[in-house]
């Protein structure tokens, strides 16, 4: 799904966007998707019928050529609601003439509009039209009538004309090559063989007939891929298989009297498959401000990613760099913890591996991910920054299908295939640098492993069709564990002090269903997730921390009228904690407010210690209406009511309204403002580390954008944005009266911050041979810790963010791409002296103004190289990455001295190539 | 949790080699004027201290301490009567982390605005409170001694912060180097030495069981179990051994005295081993849940090595039977050796709350 795709059909369609690409004369009913990730046409659709065929005038000029071109042109188009057609592109060329004649032709093609839910929607069709040049008719005399096409019009392709009561002589199945998926609506056409011999007509040789073939039969697969021809005459014949979006095969056979010949086929998906089959439920179309959309071949192939998908993400406009590659999002300025990230509508505790190594789904089973950076919907809550929603997808039912991937970390595999009338996908991936890291890291320097970092995560996804609806289970999990141990050549044991150790996991079982009928639709889905956070660092922090969630979330929807929709919902989010927490008192207020802070660690009777059995409860409830004010102008008011319980005991009240507008057909205007509240994280409100008298934090989100389709697959947009905020968690250094006794405040609600700046993006969608975007952001963010405190900048302020990324198909299935990104470095808080703490010998900083200086800038450049080789039973995908292609000393953070007076930097990763390979069968 | 994540990154950045952290100056090398450490330590007890008692590092209000700072140098161990060092306490409050008093009074503060470090009221009864300004000016000397003010904030178990600052007797003045800090510079002159030290007072719970017979805390709030006041460790053998190029001993090893000076040629390895008994580990309660309970642990070692010219195994030992090798051959950078051919080595031990003790001694290296 592409942003202007997105765009287009929320605007006008009231939500409802059905993109189905189908060639004639497949009909578009319901259809199972030829790839992986493309998601199913709902139940509900009602395909577009042809009311008025036309023909395909062959030009004269041309017939009268020596040799007139025959062969096929595909061509692509929407169906408009009103049943006529429109963005007719030429999307397999045969030769320019024919090429117009056949825009022609479908320009003037009218439909019974496609509906969905007794809606008329726009569906994008594609079509297959065969053309062959007319026979050479005894002129006339006076007559100046043009010829007309063997094949005329794009309608279903008749069975031959002879097609008799005679046998059936080929009978066979088409399916894609390396996954074995059946092919439906594959044109197999029958012909003379002429002088070609026996077997398949190699690509050279794939000429078509110089004359009009002295017969054809034809035929189109079904569901399962079959197709059969009959009344073939004896003798060789040639076979040509014709699939939109797959290269054209052709097969010469014999054809003996009176035997069946049994045949099975393997086409190859085009490297440029202009296929873009993404059906966006009517759930998932809540008209957003700003909304980036990844598609999953784009997600596969951005380099610097791995194909990572979630950090696919990090390079759309709003999103700073994380330091060292990390997979923090850092979304308009705000820290990656006042963003939120669901999965399957909850949400999940951790995204990335180790911080940022990989996610921790696997990004196989993702169909899509949305990306909101602000002014989002109220069935997201508990965040301030943005929010990042992540959807699954269903295993295949065109039979079982596996596959195997291995890079330089770590390997997976993935199963899915159909089980009864619903679908299934498992898959599980371990890493190996357990095995990697100790047998290069230098013996002697300083550091070893007790346990090397590992991680492993899994997946289970089952969907059935169950009373009309669709029942999703779901169970998905993730654990990492690093023992390291800081070691002096003097020691010899594993002293626990000397030991940083980490072990965070957690495991998740979802159940969804799902449901429409008529105008309504529901859903109801109950989470259930247990995680724990377990770290040590050098006897100095202990935590461990488990947490059981149980989360539900429900929602009704109906449509009213025609261009109106009300949906109400509720989020309701259960946590019991148990903690046991050792740790330093929090940092002093010694560099202002949120976000600073001296490291400052005591002796070991300086701990603070918590044994704790807590319940912290989130319920919410949720309605928008969207308003079709007019064709082109929605208006969306929405509110959210969040109870924030014990210690916080208050209750969030969060008006949004959103605005949206088709100032053109290829200019949209949005506009919104609203209030995002988010609670306090658990170590801040706590009685004994933190204020249990804290508030939430709360935002005021504005933003305009207007978004400009161009011509092709391009697109322009730009989203200015400010947000302010308050009631901002802060460090106090000040005592208060507590429970009758004077106590530590240690936070209070005294921040408060704004951002502001703008977004700008240049996007070329994938479909043809280049995909990529050009985005820029360039932005502000600050605080203020405390009243009458200056403004400072914020810890994730990168002023200019840009990102360059093109991705191009070559021939023979190769693909290159590049990422560069040039950011401005983070901001840092300058240190030239240090206080030596005597009681342990460690050196304190002297802090300078709180974020008053800034790390160098940051450019970096990506690689990708892709190959795919695919055989008929088996696809093999290979890839190299090469990050910071040029070696970049990118700096990420200073270092001092023990006195503080000298400093060094950190550097950013260097060049890192990656390889890895897929094997999918 | 976010600083947890970076943490791990910088790790792994650790462990992929590329944390460059060489073009630093290595920090168990003294090249100028440092401060190592600080003892405090009770030397007018409100009780007779027992015979053979070792050094109590916390003390309780009225009872007087003295300060033994470890001032080093390029040329051996400073005398603290040579050092001109201004000291100034402050009173913590309660769970505060260390250094956050004086720091919280930045840019307010001037030098000659701080009060000397005198009971408000001197003629008070002494069983009544005896507030003391915070924060305020200590002896000025080297090792300055004082005594524990009886305040509400010390009887509700908040702790003392001691800083120290000094300048360079040929460049900074110490006064310039305290008003600098105080004025809240973060880039006072780089010859300025400044440290902080956290004076525990205690044991708590003879301080909370003080304040409850005081009336200051209510009666029916249950009182932790008493603890053994915080006392210093001893290094109890400080042994050189000679070791061959094969890292084989040469002879047997020697007692080295505290400050004793030994040849040695240029070249050669020592083996110092030391001794801290584990018996001077003590156990302790560590509250739980804000005092709803105590959980008991126990005290470990952490030794930190010096130099001042020539190379070292490690710089840290965990163990009472540390270990470490003294190579006196230049090392990398090291500047040259001094004319009078001495160089240095110092041991700094902690035992992870308050207590501390060092010792060191200096090679003549031979030609």
């Amino acid at each position: 799904m592409n942003m202007h795709f997105a765009s287009r059909t929320n605007v006008r369609y009231r939500g409802l966007a059905v993109a189905v690409a189908l060639a004639l004369p497949v009909a578009a009913e319901a259809a199972e998707p030829p790839a992986p990730g493309a998601a199913a046409v709902p139940e509900g659709l009602t395909a577009p019928e042809l009311e008025t065929p036309q023909s395909l005038v062959y030009p004269p000029e041309l017939a009268a050529a020596e040799q007139p071109p025959s062969g096929t042109i595909l061509v692509a188009f929407v169906v408009a609601t009103d049943g006529s057609t429109k963005e007719a592109t030429i999307v397999q060329s045969l030769h320019p003439e024919l090429d117009a004649a056949a825009l022609d032709a479908v320009a003037r093609l009218h439909y019974r509009p496609a509906t969905y839910a007794g809606n008329a929607v726009e569906v994008s069709l594609q079509m297959a039209i065969e053309v062959t040049p007319p026979p050479r008719p005894e002129p006339e005399p006076g007559s100046g009538a043009a010829p007309e096409a063997a094949v005329p019009t794009p309608t279903p392709t008749p069975e031959p004309a002879a097609a008799a009561p005679t046998p059936v002589r080929i009978r066979g199945t088409v399916r894609e090559a390396g996954v074995r998926a059946p092919l439906r609506g594959a044109i197999v056409t029958a012909m003379p063989a002429g002088e070609l011999p026996i077997g398949k007509v190699p690509f050279r040789k794939r000429r078509p007939p110089s004359d009009v073939p002295a017969w054809t039969v034809q035929s189109t697969t079904d569901d399962a891929g079959h197709f059969s021809l009959a009344g073939v005459p004896d003798g060789r014949t040639r076979v040509a298989i014709l699939t939109p979006g797959f290269e054209r095969l052709d097969y010469v056979l014999e054809v003996h009297g009176g035997e069946v010949t049994e045949v099975t086929w393997f086409q190859v998906r085009m490297n440029t498959n202009p296929y873009r089959t993404e059906v966006l439920t009517e759930a998932e179309t809540m008209p957003e401000i700003t909304r980036h959309a990844v598609e999953r071949e784009e997600i596969q192939r951005i380099p610097g990613t791995n194909g990572d998908a979630l950090r696919s993400v990090q390079n759309l406009p709003g999103m700073a760099r994380a330091a060292f590659g990390g997979g923090d999002l850092i979304i308009r300025g705000a820290a990656p913890g006042d963003s939120v990230v669901y999965l399957g509508g909850h949400e999940i505790p951790a995204l990335f591996h180790f911080g940022g190594l990989t996610s921790v789904f696997n990004s196989d089973l993702v169909a899509r991910i949305d990306y909101l950076p602000g002014n989002f919907d109220g069935r997201y809550g508990d965040a301030t920054g943005g929010a990042v929603s992540v959807t699954t997808r269903r295993g295949r039912r065109d039979g079982h299908h596996s596959a195997v991937d291995v890079d330089v970390f770590d390997a997976g595999a993935l199963v899915e295939g159909p089980v009864g009338k619903g679908s299934f996908a498992l898959s599980a991936r371990r890493s190996y640098i357990d095995a990697i890291l100790p047998a290069i890291l230098p013996r002697d320097g300083g550091l070893r492993f007790t346990a090397a970092p590992r991680y492993w995560d899994y997946q289970a996804q089952i969907d059935y069709p169950l009373w009309g609806g669709t029942l999703t289970a779901r169970a998905f999990g993730s654990d990492d564990r690093t023992v390291l141990l800081f070691a002096e050549q003097n020691e010899d044991g594993d002293d626990l002090r000397s030991q940083f150790e980490t072990r965070q996991w957690f495991h998740r079982a979802d159940l969804a269903y799902e449901r429409r009928w008529g105008r309504w639709s529901a859903m109801i889905s109950p989470s259930y997730r247990r995680d724990s956070f377990q770290q040590r660092v050098v006897e100095i922090f202990d935590f461990d921390i488990v947490t059981d969630r149980l989360s539900v979330r429900g929602e009704v929807a109906r449509t009213v009228g025609k261009r109106s929709e009300l949906r109400v919902g509720t989020e309701l989010v259960n946590d019991w904690i148990s903690a046991d927490v050792a740790s330093p008192p929090p940092p002093g207020d010694t560099t202002g407010g949120r976000g600073g802070g001296n490291a400052v660690a005591g002796g070991l009777n300086d701990q603070l210690i918590r044994k704790v059995d807590d319940y912290r409860g989130r319920p919410a409830l949720y309605g928008s209406f969207r308003i079709g004010l007019h064709d082109r102008v929605t208006l969306t008011p929405s509110v959210r009511l969040t109870y924030y319980s014990a210690p916080t005991n208050r209750v969030a009240f969060e008006p949004r309204l959103r605005f949206e507008a088709d100032a053109t057909k290829t200019t949209r205007i949005t506009a919104g403002a609203g209030i995002f509240s988010q609670g306090p994280q658990l170590v801040q409100n706590d009685a004994v580390f933190g204020n249990p008298d804290l508030r939430p934090e709360n935002a005021l989100h504005t933003s305009i954008g207007v978004e400009q389709k161009l011509r092709g697959d391009w697109s322009i947009s730009g989203t200015g944005f400010y947000k302010h905020l308050w009631s901002l968690v802060s460090t106090s250094p000040d005592e208060i009266e507590r429970g009758g006794q004077r106590v530590p405040e240690r936070y209070d609600n005294a921040g408060i911050g704004r951002v502001y700046g703008g977004e700008f993006m240049v996007r070329k969608a994938l479909g043809g041979k280049l995909f990529g975007w050009a985005s820029y952001t360039i932005s502000r963010s600050e605080v203020q810790g405390r009243p009458g405190q200056s403004w400072a900048l914020f810890d994730y302020d990168q002023t200019h963010i840009l990102t360059l990324i093109a991705s191009y198909k070559l021939p023979r299935n190769w693909q290159i791409g590049t990422r560069f990104r040039l950011t401005s470095g983070n901001p840092t808080t300058p240190v030239a002296h240090g206080v030596t703490q005597l009681y342990d010998g460690v050196g304190l900083a002297l802090p300078g103004p709180y974020n008053g200086d800034r790390m160098r800038t940051f450019h970096q450049l990506d690689l990708r190289i892709d190959k795919t080789w695919t055989m008929r039973r088996v696809r093999l995908h290979t890839y190299l990455d090469i990050q910071n292609v040029y070696n970049a000393k990118n700096p990420e953070m200073r270092i001092y001295s023990w006195n503080f007076k000298k400093s060094t930097s950190i550097n950013s990763l260097p060049i890192i190539p990656s390889i890895g390979l897929k094997l999918e069968w | 949790m976010v600083g947890m994540v970076r943490g791990l990154v910088w790790l792994f950045a650790f462990a992929m080699g590329v944390v460059g952290c060489g073009d630093l100056p290595d920090s168990q090398l003294v090249i100028e004027r440092r401060i190592l450490a600080a003892r405090p330590w009770v030397v007018d007890a409100l009780e007779p201290t027992a015979a053979g008692a070792r050094d109590r590092a916390e003390a309780l209000p009225l009872e007087t301490l003295q300060i033994d700072p470890l001032w080093v140098g390029p040329n051996g161990v400073i005398p603290s009567d040579d050092v001109d060092a201004i000291w100034i306490a402050c009173e913590l409050t309660l769970g505060a982390a260390p250094f956050t008093c004086l720091s919280e009074r930045f840019g307010d503060l001037t030098l000659d605005d701080l009060p000397a470090c005198v009971v408000d009221d001197p003629d008070a009864p002494p069983s009544s409170p005896r507030q003391v300004p915070s924060p305020c000016l200590l002896e000025r000397t080297g090792a300055p001694s004082f005594t524990v003010p009886l305040s509400t904030g010390i009887l509700a178990g908040a702790d003392l912060e001691l800083t120290v600052v000094t300048g360079d007797p040929d460049g900074t003045s110490t006064e310039a180097c305290a008003d600098a800090l105080l004025a809240g510079e973060w880039d006072p002159p780089s010859d300025c030495i400044y440290g902080v030290q956290v004076v525990p007072v205690g044991p708590k719970p003879t301080l909370l069981a003080a304040a409850q017979a005081a009336g200051l805390v209510p009666d029916d709030v249950a009182l932790p179990p008493a603890d053994d006041p915080d006392t210093h460790p001893r290094i109890t053998s400080f042994r050189v051994t000679v070791l061959d190029d094969d890292g084989e001993a040469v002879g047997e090893a020697r007692e080295v005295a505290r400050g004793e000076i030994v040849d040695v040629p240029r070249g050669t390895t020592l083996r110092i081993d030391t001794t801290s008994p584990q018996a001077d580990l003590q156990k302790f309660s560590v509250v739980v849940n804000d005092g709803a309970s105590a959980e008991e642990r126990e005290e470990s070692y952490t030794g930190q090595w010096f130099r001042t010219w020539g190379s070292q195994l490690a710089t840290a030992s965990l163990s009472p039977e540390s270990y470490n090798e003294w190579t006196l051959d230049p090392d990398g950078d090291d500047p040259e050796l001094p004319e009078d051919g001495l160089a240095h080595l110092y041991y700094v031990v902690r035992d992870a709350r308050h207590g501390v003790a060092w010792w060191w001694f200096t090679a003549r290296v031979v030609p």
